[in-house]
């Protein structure tokens, strides 16, 4: 089974099944990332437009990288330009519930403001590290900074989540 | 091991290591703090997202399509280009060659100046069809790389 960064050199050289392999294999990530790092707004237009991205700069891939890394750095930035361009817009709490059961949903949308009363640099670093899985390494190579950086925001914004949950219970 | 660090492990759910355990036992501030870090983690664990919708994928490789075709098209383009290439000084040499000939065989019969007039013209129509040629080699190259990919990948 070829590995992404192999799939990535294929792709730019024009396969179409190297795109389909790997979306197949990063779409739900690279869905759950950008849902809960814009809260559900414009996901499937920044997912769509994540892998644009993708087909147009894969000549430029580092075959040395990882594919995960220069996923996120992309999609990552392309929030980044969202949130520029885009007045934010007032979060609908039924929106952030989904289909889910009402327990889940009331969960899901305790964690959606909770991640929602962080800076982005920081709820960048809580995404990356706890629902991807990735270490303080690739966030940094992710965020462009330095690791001692990527812990210091996760520090603060764990503090800042305990006080905010905290400030929820009472 | 300080407590900011063993509240972030406690938060993401990793072990704690050693050091990270026993300053969490000696440590007051982190006792009291276990029980938050404990509810955050679960807090967030059970912030799962939707699935993508099923149509995503479809209208993502649609729209990345055309560019995944330019991707496979420019090999075959530069290899149109530079075989067509090739065979440029062999082209100039034989019309030069020809020209020559025709401007001997017209000084024999016409004046030298009219000669030169007529040789000339049939040169720069020779040259002007020369430069169409080539400006249209990397059109149609790419008009059948496209014809060509787009069965094998729609």
């Amino acid at each position: 089974m070829p590995t992404d960064e192999e799939l990535v050199g294929a792709l730019a050289a024009g396969d179409g099944a190297a795109l389909r392999l790997l979306l197949e294999r990063w779409e739900r990530p690279l869905h759950a990332f950008l849902d809960r790092h814009m809260h559900g707004r414009d996901v499937d237009d920044l997912f769509q437009e994540t892998w644009l991205r993708v087909v147009r700069a894969a000549p430029r891939f580092d075959p040395r990288r990882r594919f995960s890394t220069w996923l996120f750095q992309i999609a990552l930035n392309l929030c980044r330009d969202w949130h520029r361009r885009a007045p934010p817009e007032p979060v609908d709490p039924a929106a952030l519930g989904g289909t889910a059961p009402p327990d889940a949903a009331d969960a899901r949308l305790d964690a959606a403001r909770l991640l929602a009363t962080l800076p982005d640099a920081q709820r960048s670093v809580v995404i990356l590290r706890y629902y991807h899985d990735l270490g303080e390494a690739e966030v940094a190579e992710i965020l462009g900074c330095p690791p001692g950086t990527v812990k210091s925001r996760l520090h603060h914004a764990v503090r800042r989540l305990v006080a905010a949950a905290r400030g929820r219970a009472t | 091991m300080t407590c900011d660090e063993v509240l972030t492990a406690r938060v993401l759910g990793g072990a704690l290591d050693a050091a990270a355990a026993a300053h969490a036992a000696a440590c007051s501030r982190c006792r009291a703090d276990a029980p938050a870090a404990a509810a955050l983690h679960r807090t967030l664990a059970e912030h799962r997202t939707a699935p993508p919708p099923a149509e995503l994928r479809v209208r993502t490789l649609r729209a990345a399509a055309p560019l995944v075709a330019e991707r496979a098209i420019r090999p075959r383009l530069a290899r149109a280009l530079a075989a067509t290439l090739l065979a440029l000084p062999a082209i100039v040499a034989w019309d030069t060659g020809v020209v020559r000939t025709v401007y001997a065989a017209l000084t024999a019969v016409l004046p030298a100046g009219l000669s030169a007039y007529v040789v000339g013209s049939y040169g720069a129509a020779i040259t002007v069809l020369v430069a169409l040629s080539y400006a249209a080699v990397p059109l149609l190259a790419a008009r059948q790389a496209r014809a060509s990919w787009r069965p094998a990948h729609a």
